[in-house]
């Protein structure tokens, strides 16, 4: 068990170099400038030149890379090009946003996605079956984008029932945890739909091939009633795709959910990256990304070790 | 736990029917099948795979799933027809009066919970043993089945068991209850040969123990011959012969079972000559065959063989034959006759 970590640990090593790579070049070969951006034109080319040594810009890129490369092994993720704030401390302000939308998606697409997956594994054939199946490749199909803009249009405009953006009432004086949860609804229903299709599929798919295994029929032979048969012997069986599949979303979602944050103002790490992307504030895109990518090894890994769990035979020692 | 036993048969059925709705058409897997069989003995169905021996196995289980269907006939237990009561009913017969063995040990056991817990599981659902009293029950089962060590193998999962030691376990899942009944598909097939003989004396010790009623399933007349006392021929969905163990094995009277009596291998037999077989392969289950479901492959069909279904005849008291001609000369059963193949 501590080699099997052990190893997975050093194997994040290259991971995390090559997503440092691209997340330093990348948006340094786009066009744009941050010091245009920051001065808004309004300096002379002294001034800019003044601004872009203090801010390390004028280095070669080679260098400025293993520089930084060399703070973040101290932990140190730089300073925001525009608030001055270090990288770090701007991420971990923003993830329990992200964290709460991310959590609150996952939950809802678990608790309706994996019961409808079940029933339409157990009644296949019938028109629950056929027509859940439609309804998940819909929900899938459709891209979040758009179904946040529709609900904001039906919910927020038409019917004006829910906000259409935010996390608080920004007229309110203090944080409430209603407010909270009346600005969740939507970004989570859009962010549950298409999770909440796949993992119906998913488990529709998992159910139906462990329905038709032998220790299925043993578990019927043995008198045990339908639903006890699926639940407590065809279920546990086919979590491992489930949980794989799961490990991929919350990853991903835990990263920050960047269209869903943007197109409800949610404050998370996803709607940070957008804006800093667009600000060419390169430490702030460059720390979100590293982060990104750790939630999401940190996570995989935790669903690896899930598995062990689930299944007896799998063994890490 | 069980008590004074009804008088026989303890289990009779009565013209059952499974068919499959199948888009390709409508297979019928058991067609009009009878048999019966009293407490304590041991009755054998034999035939080819595909045959409908497990289907009836499943039949007397109600186990059969879509798009299967028992579309007719009666499964008489203990005066009741099992057709007839709700699936709660029924429920509360599997596993207790009536329990089952498959044949696959290494895929029939669940691998996510410990052996322990999928014997348990059964004596919970059928009695009223508290959790303490389960657990030793278990173990009096693993150990009655030769489970050595049987305390610690309790929580052992399948996958660390061999397979003998998997259909061993599946010996005491399907007697915990201590059931009137069991129905052994096949235990033996997917075991070495050891391990089968070691299997057959288990089941036959644990039968004489519980004063069990086993069907025993399988296409191995070795098997047959070592533990049965009556057997059914099924082919096709039908019985064809019906008999003692004896009777069988020394006046078979249908061309079928003396097709599959020599085509078993004996250990007298000139190994370079050609093991005799039954002639052509199983008509596709779809075929509208007319008359007699064996005349393409039988060597005394004639013209009433092809054009009308003989009735299964009783013959004497233990013995009935699927056969228009079970009246004419004994079939020959020597090794030295002729082989199918050689014939025109």
């Amino acid at each position: 068990m501590r080699r099997f970590l052990l190893n997975r640990l050093l194997h994040t090593i290259p991971v995390l170099l090559g997503v440092s790579l691209v997340a330093f070049f990348v948006l340094r070969l786009a066009p744009g400038d941050p010091v245009i951006l920051i001065t808004q034109g309004d300096a002379t080319p002294e001034e800019i030149e003044a601004i872009r040594r203090n801010l390390g810009l004028d280095r070669s890129i080679i260098v400025q890379y293993f520089a930084w490369l060399g703070k973040v092994v101290t932990g140190d993720l730089g300073q925001s090009l525009y608030t001055a704030q270090p990288v770090l401390t701007e991420l971990l302000e923003r993830f329990p946003n992200t964290l709460i939308l991310a959590a609150s998606a996952i939950v809802l697409a678990i608790v309706l996605g994996m019961p409808l997956g079940i029933i339409a594994a157990t009644r296949r054939g019938t028109a629950f079956d056929s027509s859940s199946m439609v309804v998940s490749v819909l929900g899938w199909s459709m891209p979040n984008f758009w179904l946040g803009l529709m609900l904001i249009v039906v919910f927020g405009v038409w019917l004006r029932w829910l906000p259409t953006g935010g996390m608080y009432d920004i007229m309110a004086m203090e944080p409430r945890f209603s407010d909270l949860l009346v600005h969740l609804i939507l970004p989570t229903l859009t962010l549950a739909t298409a999770h909440m299709a796949y993992v119906a599929r998913f488990t529709r798919s998992s159910l139906l091939e462990v329905l038709s295994q032998d220790y299925i029929r043993t578990a019927r032979a043995k008198g045990l009633s339908g639903w006890i048969v699926v639940v407590r012997h065809a279920l546990r069986n086919s979590l491992i795709p489930i949980i794989s599949v799961l490990g991929v979303t919350v990853g991903n979602l835990l990263g920050g959910a960047v269209i869903v944050e943007s197109v409800f103002s949610w404050p998370g790490i996803g709607s940070l990256m957008v804006q800093s992307i667009m600000n060419r504030d390169f430490p702030i895109v460059q720390g979100a990304m590293l982060f990104a990518a750790v939630v999401f090894i940190f996570v995989n890994l935790l669903a690896d070790l899930l598995y062990a769990v689930v299944d007896p035979r799998i063994r890490y020692d | 736990m069980k008590s004074d036993r009804s008088p026989p048969p303890l289990l009779k059925v009565v013209d059952l029917q499974t068919h499959f709705f199948t888009e390709d058409g409508v297979v019928r897997s058991v067609d009009g099948v009878t048999f019966e069989i009293e407490a304590t003995k041991t009755l054998g169905i034999v035939g080819e795979s595909g045959c409908g021996k497990s289907i009836t196995a499943l039949s007397a289980m109600r186990l059969i799933q879509s798009p299967g269907r028992i579309v007719g006939g009666e499964i008489r237990f203990e005066n009741r027809d099992l057709l007839k009561l709700s699936e709660a009913e029924m429920r509360a017969v599997r596993g207790n009066e009536i329990a089952m063995i498959f044949q696959e040990p290494m895929t029939s056991l669940n691998p996510v919970y410990t052996v322990g817990f999928q014997i348990g599981e059964a004596i919970q659902l059928h009695t009223d043993l508290s959790g303490r009293e389960v657990r030793a029950r278990v173990i009096e089962m693993l150990r009655l089945v030769g489970i050595p060590s049987a305390e610690q193998r309790f929580d052992d999962y399948p996958h660390q068991m061999s397979g003998g030691m998997r259909q061993r376990v599946m010996i005491a899942m399907a007697l915990s209850c201590n059931p009137k009944v069991l129905i052994a598909d096949e235990p033996t097939t997917a075991l070495d040969v050891t391990i089968q003989a070691q299997t057959l004396n288990l089941m036959r010790s644990l039968q004489k123990e519980f004063h069990t009623a086993i069907i025993l399933i399988t296409h191995d007349l070795g098997v047959v011959a070592e533990v049965a006392d009556d057997v059914v021929v099924m082919y096709m969905g039908k019985i064809v012969e019906r008999a003692s163990v004896g009777t069988i094995f020394d006046a078979p009277n249908h061309p079928y079972t003396v097709g599959l009596l020599r085509s078993t291998p004996k250990l007298e037999d000139d190994h370079n000559d050609r093991l005799p077989e039954i002639r052509g392969s199983v008509p596709s289950p779809f075929s509208v065959l007319t008359g007699c479901r064996f005349h393409p492959r039988c060597d005394r069909a004639t013209d009433i063989c092809r054009a009308e279904e003989p009735d299964l005849i009783q013959s004497d008291s233990t013995h009935w034959v699927r056969c228009w001609h079970a009246d004419g000369p004994p079939l020959q059963m020597q090794s030295s006759a002729p082989t199918v193949e050689s014939r025109p």
